[in-house]
């Protein structure tokens, strides 16, 4: 009896990984993988303006002109920053939402909600979203081209010198630079390096790569490049560059530079930052220290405090607040006095298609003395609004708003019957917008291209507070409050002044706010007389104020000792500004965004796919078993990335005479246009092969392969692939020739909601249930049937800890069933890699993971290599093995059972790479192996 | 075995032949004078301007291509243009036909530039090598070379002395002729252009935002202003030193005292030498602009736009102003109104400052296209 798998293990080496693998936009481990979900229909155009080509779609064509002048205006003035031209036309390509930029196909990757741009290298192309805020979109925009200069100013030092080497500058110096050369030093900034420098924690710069990715390392990248400039020259940023051909590593580079060692640079800026921080400490405070904290593990913010009454005329206060303390971000409950006394679960977000995104630093929630929620959450493609139950415990109404992609910061009208809240169409203009929650009828309260957050209803009801950029200085991130009626008209300013006023909260007190008007964010008062209380002073920061039930005090958001917590501050004398003289501003244009001249761009066009290729190598793998294949590899995408062709040519001729039979050809197409991705794919493979059962064989097979998948949301789809192919197999050994006309196809339910940390999966699921069969067309019956389940639950136990388990079965039937290699460190433990060769496996893996060390730091004479992380694992391993029949509830079933069990421990490198080291021991559950196997492997938890 | 050695033997007499490219050699007899436009336009020790009855042309004349990138100033002597290019070599022009006279090789390319006089090549290795030779070129013999750490900017030559600065900001007077020290000094910090002189005293800015002015003989310092910018060009010397700023300020200072005369505030960085011819100091800027201002008071004359930085410097051909955009144009401007005269596109953006001998205009592209312009 022949088998299958092991004809088509090189087959399904080659063809599946570029079909699947290629396919998956994910952050798939083997068949897994979250999907990115194409739920919209782009009409994409092209303008070329003098430096970029801008893409975009018909919706957002404002925002594009908008984009094209911004990315201009950024060119000149980087250009001169880089001493450098860019010889090429830029690609800009523009969504004019998040939520539409998470569709992107230009990355295969997931886009987290934090990423707001990113600048690709193999085609040089910008992606960003408009957020509706011009301000954000200028820093974005620049901040990404600084990227384009870094790279292609590189490049062209590079090829004068005629130097090559591929190391880019450390991370913390790429985007410190972006963000130093993007956007002015601001509060948020400040409030992240106070923090650093008052609580001991200031990060030297050769241990950079400790917060190698985080917000945190754009900041204070950003203060190190500020330091060099004022410190060393304004000339040294550029030189840097000037000088990259010279030394072997950044280091050797920044002394050249600066001409000081590394070690030097950062004791010098230290020294300039407590110099310039400490003193602060005599006026302000700290939050933990001025303030009761409420919350505290993981971050928490946008605390509100709400008094519920239930029918009997008691009433009970609470405050709602949206945290992330697992990983995932969810809205949660605790009583005044803190979460420590009791902690309650509302809403987890993150793990299904409902919840996708709580938005939780962007967008408020609201809560009422009816003990209803109001939240918004992305939802596939766009945000809704949910209003949740606080007593039901359960979602209550949902309102899906089609006209808009965005939905923040949504807050409760006086009587409770309307919402409102700050949205952005899908060209990307932000309006306020009152929701009828009775009716559903929604309506447009502001209409234009200002950025109008944070709404609140006064205490009437019939008009709205809010923040605006349609201030003076709101193109540069200003805002000020402004108060509209319901009924629309042009807004009336509150405050008045070049800084950040945001977060309203209504009371009869007057107007709690936050406001950087005195270098950090804090919270004020805004008086009824048009005076203001300034309520806090503290130095990290101060957000989202909300007075408490019975008006003595206020809980806000706290920034301190690197992350956001809920506290509360008690309201007492505080320091008082006169009303300062605001002027009726009513209709005052101070700023709009600017458009490039006529003669400046062409017209726009419709998108042509026009491909280039993303990669060509030579590329040799070796196997001890299947040997050498080598060859050519190569793909080419479309600018959008929507299109995808995968090539790859080798010969495994033996002689002259074989050569021009002997090629192995694969062309595999993958369209990811639409929600269904769909590919195909055509091969001619010819190679010797081997497996345990039929030994070694030529084959050569030619045909086709269908592929589709189906995404349902970002956790669960279906995907399905079919292969049509002629199949010619010469045994060496043993078995007659055979030819057949195979066909195969196999479907695909897959879920995956999990989350991981630095060395796999530690919380939700992820199952896989695929079925397929194989015929012989020709000889007109069916070869083998294949079933198989894999489910891994991961129970949360800790932060770092969970405990994971895995149901494996696979069963194969028919003349030609298909075997599994079995066995290793990432299937059954303690037994050797392929030590099974088998057609059911009915297989259980438990593991116990925890935390053993974090950050190690190891220093060498030659420089210090850091471990992001060492976990530790206790694992049961449980299987049925075999070639025979067997049914579960059989006695022999439970006689036949082999195990494992042991220990371990991964390490996490860079990010990048884990080591996975366990030892283990067999079992029979008579007896136990005297000899304990050590297993190393590079590779994530299962 | 029969038909490889053939091949074999081919390869290796192609390689051989690759390899063989002439080097330059040039007739020690007679002497040849140090000519007026010795240095590269953006070296130029003093004024970046020249007499002549230019009319204002620039057609081609002649071309060539050379492998490889310009990577540093051009410069002409010897009837020479030369030009220093990526690879290690220097590359020789007959300035007349376009020859390809040859080629030398260093140790390192030679960024600074190479000077020419009495047969003899000054020029400093690369970063790494770290020395300053002077080579004859009649018998292709090092005449003296000495270490000095990654020479930044372009020396000059005054006379029989050599003036040149080092990355560790050491600045140098030696003998041209057995390369021995006449003086030494340590600036507070490096000179990333090198210095430019007048009869008297050779000026050198500083990336700390010093210029200082060094008596020529002994080497004493006349002066130190600080100007409160990184200085990345060379000064130009006429009436006074003019001075750009790397940070967009543009000045001029006393000759003497080093006293600053006037200061002008620009919105873009300055990276290039200014020129000076009898009225006006010329500079151009990282914005693209090319700035005419009146010498003694700082009045902008005239400004002039093109689509790209200005990292060469212009120089002041007769009647012309002639200055290269990183746009890939080389401009030709009338000094007295900033009209454009005529533009010239080459394939390659310029780096480095144009030179002339007066009658055609000499041009090195990125890309590795040496051309002559002119009538």
């Amino acid at each position: 009896m022949k088998n299958f798998i092991s004809r088509h293990l090189k087959t399904l080496i080659l063809i599946g990984l570029l079909a699947f693998g290629f396919a998956q936009n994910s952050s798939a481990q083997f068949y897994f993988g979250k999907n990115k979900v194409q739920y919209t229909d782009f009409d994409w155009q092209v303008m070329e303006t003098e430096h970029f080509s801008i893409y975009f779609y018909t919706e957002e064509e404002t925002v594009a002109h908008i984009a094209a002048r911004i990315a201009e205006d950024c060119y000149r003035l980087l250009a001169a920053k880089f001493n450098h031209e860019v010889y090429r036309s830029i690609p800009l390509i523009i969504y004019g939402s998040p939520n539409h930029f998470t569709q992107t196909n230009v990355t295969p990757s997931l886009l987290p909600e934090s990423v707001g741009g990113f600048t690709e290298f193999l085609k040089g192309r910008v992606v960003l979203p408009y957020n509706g805020s011009y301000s954000d979109f200028y820093h974005v925009i620049r901040h990404e081209l600084v990227h384009v200069f870094q790279i292609s100013k590189l490049e062209s030092i590079m090829t004068r010198q005629r130097v090559v080497r591929m190391a880019m500058p450390p991370l913390w110096f790429i985007e410190g630079q972006a963000e130093f050369w993007s956007t002015e030093w601001d509060s948020e900034a400040d409030a992240i390096l106070k923090d650093m420098v008052l609580s001991g924690n200031i990060i030297p710069i050769e241990r950079m790569y400790i917060i190698s990715g985080t917000y945190f390392m754009y900041k204070v990248g950003q203060s190190i490049c500020q330091f060099i400039n004022d410190e060393y020259g304004s000339d040294k940023l550029v030189l840097i560059y000037e000088n990259w051909w010279k030394g072997r590593d950044f280091d050797q580079i920044l002394e050249l530079t600066l001409g000081e060692p590394v070690k030097e640079v950062s004791k010098r800026w230290e020294y300039y930052l407590k110099k310039k921080y400490f003193p602060e400490i005599a006026d302000q405070g700290l939050a933990k220290m001025e303030a009761k904290q409420l919350t505290r593990s993981g971050y928490a913010l946008k605390g509100v405090p709400i008094k519920i009454t239930d029918g009997n005329g008691g009433s009970e206060d609470w405050i709602v607040f949206k945290a992330n303390k697992m990983g995932y971000s969810g809205i949660y409950l605790m009583p005044p006095s803190g979460e420590k006394r009791e902690l309650y679960t509302l809403v987890k977000g993150e793990r299904s298609s409902s919840f996708e995104s709580l938005h939780l630093l962007q967008s408020g929630i609201d809560a009422n003395n009816n003990g209803l929620v109001v939240f918004s959450s992305k939802s596939k493609e766009s945000d809704v609004l949910y209003l949740y139950d606080i007593d039901r415990r359960d979602i209550v109404e949902k309102y899906e708003l089609p006209s808009l992609s965005t939905i923040l910061s949504p807050r409760f009208s006086p009587d409770n019957n309307r919402v409102v809240f700050s949205g952005s169409d899908e060209g990307g203009q932000n309006d306020l917008y009152v929701l009828n929650i009775n009716t559903g009828k929604l309506e447009q309260i502001t209409n234009d291209i200002y950025k109008d957050g944070d709404p609140a209803f006064n205490l009437n009801g019939d008009s709205i507070i809010f923040s605006s950029d349609r201030c003076l200085n709101g193109n540069h991130g200003a805002r000020n409050l402004y108060q509209v009626s319901v009924g629309g008209g042009d807004p009336v300013q509150l405050t008045y002044g070049t800084w950040r006023d945001q977060s309203p909260d209504v009371s009869e007190q007057g107007i709690y706010f936050s406001s950087d008007r005195d270098g950090s964010f804090n919270i004020y008062r805004l008086n009824p007389d048009q005076s203001i209380n300034k309520i806090t002073s503290l130095l990290t920061g101060a957000y989202d104020p909300r007075l408490t039930t019975d008006g003595t005090g206020v809980i806000f958001s706290g920034y301190q000792d690197f992350g956001f917590h809920i506290y509360r501050a008690e309201l007492q004398d505080s320091l008082h500004f006169a009303a300062g003289e605001i002027p009726d501003t009513r209709g005052q244009v101070f700023w709009k965004p600017g458009r490039l001249a006529a003669a400046s761009y062409k017209s726009s066009v419709k998108y042509n796919t026009d491909y280039s290729f993303d990669i060509a190598q030579s590329a040799i793998s070796y196997d001890p078993v299947y040997g050498t294949i080598g060859g050519l590899q190569m793909a080419m995408s479309d600018m959008l990335g929507d299109h995808t062709f995968y090539f790859v040519l080798a010969n495994t001729a033996q002689n002259k005479d074989e050569i021009l039979t002997s090629f192995n050809v694969a062309v595999t197409y993958i369209n990811k246009i639409n929600r269904l991705n769909w590919g195909l794919g055509g091969y001619h493979l010819y190679d010797e092969y081997y497996n345990d059962y039929d030994g070694y064989y030529f084959e050569r097979q030619v045909g086709g392969l269908v592929y589709l998948n189906y995404p349902f949301s970002k956790y669960n789809r279906v995907e399905t692939t079919t292969y049509l192919r002629y199949s010619d197999k010469d045994y060496t050994f043993g078995f007659t020739r055979r030819r057949a006309t195979l066909w195969s196809s196999y479907i695909s339910l897959v879920s995956d909601n999990s989350l991981w940390d630095i060395s796999g999966p530690l919380d939700g699921h992820r199952y896989n249930f695929t079925f397929g069969v194989t015929s012989a067309l020709d000889k007109g019956r069916t070869l083998n049937r294949i079933g198989l389940v894999d489910i891994r639950h991961y129970f949360r136990l800790g932060r770092y800890s969970a405990f994971a388990n895995r149901m494996f079965i696979y069963s194969s039937s028919g003349e030609e069933p298909q075997r599994l290699y079995f066995g290793g460190s990432w299937s059954f433990r303690g037994y050797d890699r392929r030590d099974f060769y088998v057609r059911n496996i009915v297989f259980a893996s438990n593991e116990l993971r925890f935390p053993l060390i974090d950050n190690l730091s190891i220093g060498f004479p030659f420089g210090g290599i850091g471990f992001q992380a060492i976990r530790g694992a206790l694992f049961f391993d449980v299987g049925r093995i075999t070639n025979r029949r067997f049914h579960l509830l059989d006695q022999t079933f439970f006689d036949d059972l082999i195990g494992s069990f042991g220990a371990g421990f991964r390490v996490a490198l860079g990010g990048l790479i884990v080591f996975r080291f366990d030892f283990a021991r067999t079992t029979d559950f008579n007896k136990i192996s005297d000899r304990t196997d050590f297993d190393f492997f590079f590779g994530w938890n299962f | 075995m029969k038909r490889v050695f053939p091949i074999f033997a081919g390869i290796l007499l192609l390689a051989f032949a690759a390899g063989c490219t002439r080097s330059f050699h040039m007739s020690r007899f007679p002497k040849i004078p140090a000519p007026e436009w010795q240095y590269s336009r953006k070296d130029l020790q003093a004024r970046g301007s020249i007499d002549s009855g230019y009319h204002g042309n620039l057609n081609v004349k002649w071309e060539d291509s050379f492998g490889g990138s310009t990577i540093g100033p051009l410069t002409m002597g010897g009837g020479q243009v030369i030009v220093p290019i990526s690879r290690e070599k220097v590359q020789f022009y007959d300035v007349a036909t376009g020859k390809h006279s040859g080629r030398i090789k260093t140790k390192g390319n030679a960024q600074a530039g190479v000077i020419i006089i009495d047969s003899l090549a000054y020029f400093a290795g690369g970063y790494k090598y770290n020395y300053f030779e002077c080579l004859n070129l009649h018998t292709l013999g090092v005449s003296w070379k000495v270490p000095i750490k990654d020479v930044t900017g372009s020396p000059i030559i005054i006379e029989d002395r050599v003036f040149l600065a080092s990355t560790t900001g050491n600045i140098e007077c030696r003998n041209r002729l057995n390369g021995e020290i006449i003086w030494q000094k340590q600036a507070t910090s490096r000179s990333p252009a090198g210095p430019s002189s007048d009869d008297e005293t050779v000026f050198f800015p500083l990336d700390d935002g010093n210029l200082i002015g060094l008596d020529m003989k002994t080497g004493e310092k006349k002066f130190e202003t600080a100007l409160g910018e990184p200085l990345m060009s060379k000064v130009a010397v006429g009436e006074y030193v003019f001075v750009s700023g790397s940070e967009g300020s543009f000045c001029a200072v006393d000759k003497k005292t080093g006293e600053i005369v006037w200061k002008r505030r620009f919105d873009w960085p300055i990276w290039t030498a200014p020129a000076v011819d009898e009225h006006m100091v010329y500079f151009g800027d990282n914005g693209g602009y090319l700035h005419a201002l009146d010498k003694l008071e700082g009045r902008t004359i005239w400004e002039f736009k093109s689509d790209g930085i200005i990292l060469a410097s212009p120089i002041v051909v007769g009647n012309y102003l002639l200055f290269a955009s990183l746009d890939r144009y080389l401009y030709c401007i009338d000094k007295r109104t900033g009209l454009l005269n005529t533009k010239h596109r080459t394939k390659h953006e310029i780096r480095f400052s144009p030179i002339s001998d007066g009658e055609s205009i000499y041009i090195a592209t990125h890309g590795g296209i040496i051309q002559c312009l002119g009538d």
